[in-house]
């Protein structure tokens, strides 16, 4: 029987390296989707990602059982994000070209890459927090209550937040409106 | 139900992320409201744009890699530093640092009240700015006279008297 996120927090809280690891193949993924969608390339996205677990494993001993797993890494990313973002902004569109692993994929064609594009080079124009709650509310599909715990902002700041990141990406992305 | 609110909660609305009673609430708001309906299908064509938006794989050796670094990070924080850095590690993970911080400030004014204390009961330093002291003649003071227009000694005692080590205090 596999030990849950929790019971494996605790394990690495007492120093136990392979409990960690049963938590990094269990969220790389997340992990790694969400600072790939924020940072737009593939070096930033894996040091985001990198130093998000080892954050968690340099503080497991202040993990609260309380708090879900999941939502505690999507806090810690979140923070990162932003750090990452003070330093340097994002230029998600050019990486997309510039990729040839990613291009490889069936959905390579050029209407899906322009679409992709297009939606990319809209969330790129909003603001940092903004950019975040859209990506933890349309590509990490978190409900609100989620989203306000990980950015640390209520419920109803985070429709607001919303709302205006909703109002901006339609303009943004009138053409695809359209269709 | 105003529109202004419905609008507000319709994302959640989506997601199934509301109580039953409002989320019954927006639907028959829903019903009967042409402009919030417009708003929802905007809103849903909003996440149609979102989904399939493909993601590149985690790269290949993601976990090898961080569980090096973290390997890494483990054993450089189980090498112990000097003393005084493992001292001062012990101090900050104890709840004594909120106490010393507090018992050095009371200190600290102690200090401050007793020499203030001092300062304000000598009379010495009190007579500094007495106003009396201003009215004295400062020739007098000084041992300048000479200055003056009737000097009372010579030139050359007076001098004598500057650079002597009692300063002209003591005759």
């Amino acid at each position: 029987m596999s030990l849950t996120d929790e019971q494996l927090m605790v394990a690495v809280s007492n120093g136990n390296m392979e409990a960690f690891e049963q938590i990094v193949i269990r969220y790389q993924q997340l992990a790694w989707g969400m600072a790939y969608r924020y940072t737009g390339n593939y070096n930033d996205a894996e040091e985001v990602a990198q130093e998000a677990f080892l954050r968690i494993l340099d503080s497991a001993k202040n993990y609260h059982l309380s708090a879900k797993f999941s939502t505690y890494l999507y806090k810690v990313l979140t923070n990162l994000c932003i750090d990452h973002y003070r330093r340097k902004r994002p230029q998600l569109t050019d990486e997309f070209s510039d990729d040839k692993e990613f291009t490889e994929t069936p959905y390579s064609n050029l209407q899906m890459q322009e679409r992709n594009q297009a939606i990319q080079l809209a969330i790129d124009s909003l603001p940092d927090q903004q950019r975040l709650a859209v990506i933890l509310r349309y590509y990490e599909n978190l409900s609100y209550g989620q989203i306000a715990a990980a950015m640390d902002k209520s419920v109803k700041a985070t429709e607001r937040l919303l709302a205006r990141a909703r109002k901006k990406l339609e303009s943004s992305l009138r053409d695809s409106f359209k269709k | 139900m105003r529109c202004r609110y419905v609008k507000q909660k319709l994302d959640r609305y989506i997601q199934g992320d509301l109580p039953g009673s409002i989320s019954d609430k927006i639907q028959l708001h829903l019903h009967k409201c042409n402009n919030c309906a417009h708003t929802l299908s905007r809103i849903n064509k909003l996440d149609g744009i979102f989904e399939n938006t493909p993601l590149p794989p985690v790269p290949e050796d993601f976990s090898e890699r961080l569980m090096q670094r973290a390997r890494q990070m483990q054993c450089l924080q189980q090498v112990p530093g000097p003393v005084v850095v493992r001292l001062w590690e012990w101090f900050g993970r104890t709840s004594l640092k909120k106490s010393v911080a507090a018992a050095v400030l009371v200190v600290g004014l102690a200090i401050g009240t007793l020499m203030g204390w001092d300062t304000w009961q000598s009379p010495d330093v009190q007579s500094v700015g007495d106003s009396r002291m201003a009215q004295v003649e400062p020739t007098a003071i000084y041992n300048l006279d000479y200055l003056t227009s009737a000097p009372k000694g010579s030139p050359t005692d007076a001098y004598l008297m500057l650079v002597s080590a009692t300063n002209g205090r003591e005759r």
